[in-house]
């Protein structure tokens, strides 16, 4: 399901829709992840992903208009390049997955304070997730605190591009368009 | 546990001095009872203050970076490598920053943020140098990426510098994707992200037979973000035109910082913690092509910083040599090459930024520089003909140990591709230089003198660059120490 979701983002002709079905995706993956037993891990996903990124995606598609085109006909001339760089992303996966057993832990993401705690929770199946994360937060707190500096960088990055025609400034030329 | 902390004491202090310095930027620049002032300048020179007193709490708290085992597992401060880097960066950062106020005078640049977000960058350069894990790596350079962006297209009036920076924004976080992808694979193979697990996981890489491609991935992933990051060669595309189009101070700071905090770092997950021959052949390749490149497309070129654009990108060329030889002198001549770098790009950028007052963009305006200004003429051709590795001056003593360091671990072809576009690469210098002394435009452009603090920044650098090969011996020793900490 979530492969076919993935591709109808792409296909969608309906910006809306192909949000919509980016949505589907990340549900698809969550509930993946909750089968393989990784129940923190998955409401991440679903916090994170859906809630923060593809909400952003809603945003823009809501916020321009986007006429809806009919790229039927250019999707044929694209496919050449985009099917080399398909097959050689595939290829090299293949070759990677197929020389090695598949590791049994999963690839961390952003929130990497907390990525011990899934390689704990495999092996010692007692505890649970949450509360491993919460102690090893005095381990790599150091990460955490870097993470943190990094969405003030974000936060500060937003106000200095949009905030500037809001807040007076006196000058001594009186000629500045903002 | 608290003298652990000590030894983080220089990051601490600038983390707080951003904070400080933000709040006291957005409380007074929007209180209407001081009627609005722009802040910048006021930010500016007590950013320019903290960043030198981390420099000084840095070299004086030398004897405290024993202590600090307790970070062993997020990042661990050498004696020397990250000593001397960070020094190098803090010294390069401030004199960075004291080009700035010029600037923002003449083009009534109001954000102080642009301060704030230097600091901030420079901070996680600090602890990009320091880091000793894949992860703490990884949010370093996204940190001091991000931070990057929103610089670069700071300038708004200009659509050029919005260009840049969605440009730049493009070309940045495409490698920290691919960096993290790599990451991921080596966790995922080994199991480990620790540079001390995976120098003790991957010493057997190459003679053992099991070579898990895993690894393999993994380890290009993380060279060609790298590479990416520096703007090396196949990976440079977008690079010439973010210079060219982010404000000046911006593009100064970007080719001096993330260089040498990336070569740093690059270094010692290169050297350390893998030491493999894997990356040896893309870095050959990358230097290769990054010097015929920046030797030949700046040949072309018309504007004067898609000219430094491309020379810095041949000069990363130049330093990656000293990458691909895995040896002791390579890594010292790159901290030679990166140092010389620094200082004649700052050189470089303080000139330009000199000659900002009527808009030279093109190589043409600065024509005749020698009859109206001839002192910053001859030390901008002085900085030009250490680019160019001149005899007497700096660059000629890195490009001259690059050259002996990959001739002495075998990589002859690489060697005598260097000389070659050396010399082809003076041409573009030397005709700089001709253009300033012996050209005359239809117009002479006047300019008004600098100020006092890019005055000051000229004569130490362009001293240093003229003087350093009487004396060159501090600078190696220095570098010699500094790599073979990382051998250690």
């Amino acid at each position: 399901l979530a492969l076919v979701s993935g591709l109808m983002v792409v296909r969608a002709k309906n910006p809306v829709h192909s949000v919509l079905f980016f949505i589907l995706v990340f549900c698809d993956t969550s509930g993946l992840l909750l089968l393989l037993g990784l129940d923190f891990f998955a409401m991440i996903f679903l916090v994170v992903y859906i809630g923060a990124i593809a909400v952003l995606f809603l945003f823009v598609v809501m916020m321009f208009n986007i006429q809806i085109a009919e790229i039927h006909e250019e999707v044929l001339r694209y496919l050449p390049v985009s099917g080399i760089i398909g097959l050689i992303f595939w290829w090299e996966m293949f070759f990677i997955l197929d020389n090695e057993t598949i590791p049994l832990l999963p690839t961390h993401r952003k929130t990497t304070s907390l990525r011990y705690t899934v390689y704990a929770g495999k092996v010692r199946s007692w505890t649970n997730l949450e509360t491993l994360g919460n102690l090893l937060y005095t381990y790599y707190f150091v990460w955490f605190l870097v993470s943190s500096l990094i969405l003030l960088v974000a936060m500060i990055g937003a106000i200095v591009q949009t905030m500037h025609s809001t807040t007076k400034v006196q000058r001594q030329d009186v000629f500045r368009r903002n | 546990m608290f003298n652990l902390f000590l030894a983080v004491f220089p990051e601490i202090f600038l983390i707080n001095a951003t904070f400080i310095l933000l709040i006291h930027g957005v409380v007074f620049s929007t209180s209407k009872k001081d009627d609005y002032p722009p802040l910048v300048s006021n930010v500016g020179w007590l950013g320019l203050l903290s960043v030198l007193i981390t420099m000084l709490l840095l070299a004086a708290g030398a004897p405290l970076l024993t202590i600090a085992h307790f970070f062993w597992n997020n990042f661990f401060r050498r004696d020397n490598l990250t000593y001397f880097c960070q020094i190098l960066l803090l010294l390069s950062t401030a004199g960075t920053i004291s080009m700035c106020f010029d600037f923002f005078e003449q083009e009534r640049f109001d954000a102080f943020e642009f301060i704030v977000l230097i600091l901030l960058s420079t901070c996680s350069m600090l602890f990009m140098i320091s880091a000793y894990d894949l992860i703490a790596m990884y949010l370093a350079i996204e940190l001091q990426s991000l931070c990057f962006y929103v610089i670069a297209a700071s300038k708004r009036e200009s659509e050029f510098s919005t260009e840049a920076g969605l440009k730049y924004l493009i070309l940045g976080a495409f490698p920290s994707g691919i960096l993290l992808f790599g990451c991921s694979m080596i966790y995922g193979s080994t199991g480990a992200t620790h540079f001390d697990q995976l120098a003790k996981i991957l010493t057997g890489y190459e003679i053992t037979g099991a070579r898990s491609s895993g690894i393999f991935m993994g380890i290009l992933s993380i060279a060609v973000g790298f590479l990416f990051k520096i703007t090396a060669v196949p990976f440079h595309m977008r690079a010439p035109d973010i210079y060219e189009g982010s404000p000046t101070p911006v593009t100064a700071f970007l080719s001096i910082a993330p260089k040498i905090s990336l070569s740093a770092n690059m270094s010692r997950v290169s050297i350390y913690g893998s030491y493999g021959a894997t990356l040896q052949q893309i870095f050959f390749f990358c230097s290769i092509a990054s010097m015929i490149l920046g030797a030949l497309a700046a040949m072309a070129q018309t504007k004067v910083k898609r000219l430094l654009a491309y020379s810095s990108i041949g000069h990363v060329g130049y330093i990656c040599i000293g990458f691909s030889c895995g040896t002791i002198e390579g890594i010292q001549s790159l901290l030679i090459g990166i140092f010389i770098y620094a200082l004649m790009t700052i050189d470089a950028f303080a000139i330009v930024l000199a000659l900002r007052q009527t808009r030279v963009k093109y190589i043409a305006d600065l024509g005749a520089l020698a009859k109206t200004n001839p002192i910053l003429a001859i030390t901008f051709s002085i900085t030009m003909l250490s680019y160019a590795g001149i005899p007497p001056l700096a660059g000629f003593c890195s490009k001259f140990y690059l050259f002996f360091a990959a001739l002495g671990c075998g990589a002859y072809f690489l060697a005598s591709v260097g000389v070659v576009t050396s010399v082809i690469g003076c041409y573009y210098y030397i005709r700089l230089v001709k253009r300033m002394f012996f050209d005359r435009p239809r117009t002479l452009i006047l300019y008004e003198p600098m100020d006092r603090d890019k005055s000051l920044l000229l004569a130490i650098t362009s001293s240093f660059i003229t003087l350093f090969f009487l004396y060159p011996s501090p600078l190696f020793s220095v570098t010699h120490q500094m790599a073979l900490s990382s051998y250690l």
